[in-house]
């Protein structure tokens, strides 16, 4: 993943390697978690939050076969349960104010925005799937590992979640 | 499908959600922000490490002082029947601290060669007391005749002298020298001054040694200073004191309840009172 010899560190280069992972890493994984969630600030705080886990734990971390693998896996925990709080939020939210509608009148959606509204219908394993496969660059086996599914069940994610969003991609494949 | 299923490439889709998920944020300016957190963090786990410290040292605390508070609970003569319980209390009874009378004391000598020591012994009032002190150190002037003799005895009675009680000699300034050792049988002092000596007398502190006798029938304080006496007499619930008698070692109470008795004894033994109890 990166040109750290994670072997050779010792206290002195810890900052070191967690700056260069962070380097590395940083920008495509809130990037693929901003496609999952639809929020880039929630994605960047998963994202540090796991990285500040790393680092608390990094003298083991650091000797796992994939530290990125592990920072991932914390960053979409840590997304879960942003979500599961913020849905009890909204729950209470729209108990508290039941009754009352808005109606805006809003903008003629452009296709991009149509993609992100179809994007966020998917279901959250698809998404992860897609976001993973297409923008993190993982491969199959990779993104099954990230997911802690089997290679056949991100393929059927991968698919599915392709069928879905072709049609709004047009014939050219273009949005 | 199953072509479908293995085949993923699609340029179009990976940019599609390349576009959608934004630009790449700036790793650099997120690392401060990082760096930030990490910092928070530590804090956080120290404050609650010595947190957790302290409410381990807390709760112990409160442990270890609510084990010692059950082991030190005040004493009730009525709880506990047939046991004795005593407490030695040993205070100074001011009324008995000065200068004793002079029937130990020997007289002031005067001339030369002949000095005056105070061997004064004051146990119990009574003049067959012997002083087993020893003087500290000696010196004598000579040729001036006063010597100054400062010393202390410890007064370890053969008689009625309590052992708490402290005999205190303070400066003596007779003429002569003591040779420190005290026999208590003669009170010998030899002075090799030419002076007169002239005995300045000794200050005496006698403690007053109590003890406070139980029983299921009730308690009382046995005092010992210059004679016998008891105070704080209390029968416990049911009883009264039927009679009391001092004797000049012993004291007993009688508590009486119903058909039941309690002779309650303290026998000074020289040192201290030694409780019993006869029902």
């Amino acid at each position: 993943m990166v040109g750290v010899d994670l072997k050779d560190w010792n206290a002195g280069t810890l900052r070191t390697d967690i700056d260069s992972y962070f380097r590395a890493h940083y920008g495509r994984l809130v990037r693929a978690l901003t496609l999952v969630c639809g929020n880039e600030e929630t994605a960047a705080d998963a994202v540090q939050e796991a990285f500040v886990k790393a680092h608390q734990k990094w003298r083991t971390v650091s000797e796992y076969d994939d530290p990125v693998g592990w920072i991932r896996r914390v960053a979409i925990n840590r997304l879960r349960d942003d979500h599961r709080r913020n849905t009890r939020k909204d729950r209470a939210v729209a108990r508290l104010g039941a009754g009352e509608t808005w109606t805006v009148e809003a903008p003629e959606p452009t296709q991009t925005e149509e993609l992100a509204k179809a994007l966020a219908d998917l279901p959250k394993q698809q998404r992860l799937a897609l976001a993973f496969y297409y923008l993190e660059g993982l491969s199959v086996a990779e993104t099954a590992s990230t997911l802690e599914i089997s290679e056949g069940a991100v393929k059927f994610h991968l698919h599915q979640g392709r069928e879905r969003l072709r049609g709004l991609l047009g014939e050219g494949g273009r949005p | 499908m199953s072509n479908d299923f293995d085949d993923f490439d699609d340029l179009a889709l990976g940019n599609a959600l390349r576009r959608m998920s934004g630009s790449t944020p700036d790793a650099d300016s997120a690392l401060g922000s990082f760096h930030k957190r990490v910092r928070v963090a530590r804090i956080r786990r120290i404050s609650v490490a010595a947190s957790s410290t302290a409410a381990v040292v807390l709760i112990a605390g409160g442990a270890f002082a609510l084990s010692n508070r059950g082991s030190n609970g005040p004493v009730s003569p009525a709880d506990r029947s047939g046991v004795l319980d005593t407490i030695v209390d040993t205070v100074v009874d001011p009324s008995l601290v000065g200068t004793p009378p002079s029937s130990s004391a020997l007289p002031a000598g005067n001339g030369s060669g002949s000095g005056s020591g105070s061997g004064s012994v004051a146990g119990n009032g009574s003049t067959d007391d012997s002083d087993h002190g020893t003087s500290g150190s000696d010196s004598d002037s000579g040729g001036s005749g006063s010597g100054h003799d400062s010393g202390s005895g410890t007064g370890s009675s053969g008689g009625s002298t309590p052992p708490g009680s402290t005999t205190t000699t303070t400066d003596d300034h007779g003429g002569g020298s003591d040779d420190g050792s005290d026999d208590g049988e003669s009170e010998s002092s030899e002075g090799s001054g030419s002076g007169s000596g002239s005995g300045s007398g000794s200050s005496t502190t006698i403690a007053l040694v109590t003890k406070r006798c139980s029983s299921t029938g009730g308690a009382f304080t046995a005092n010992r200073s210059a004679g016998n006496s008891i105070t704080n007499v209390s029968p416990a619930a049911g009883f009264y004191k039927s009679e009391q008698e001092i004797e000049s070692n012993q004291i007993t109470v009688v508590f009486r309840g119903g058909e039941v008795e309690y002779h309650v004894v303290a026998t000074w033994n020289g040192s201290t009172f030694v409780c019993s109890v006869e029902s």
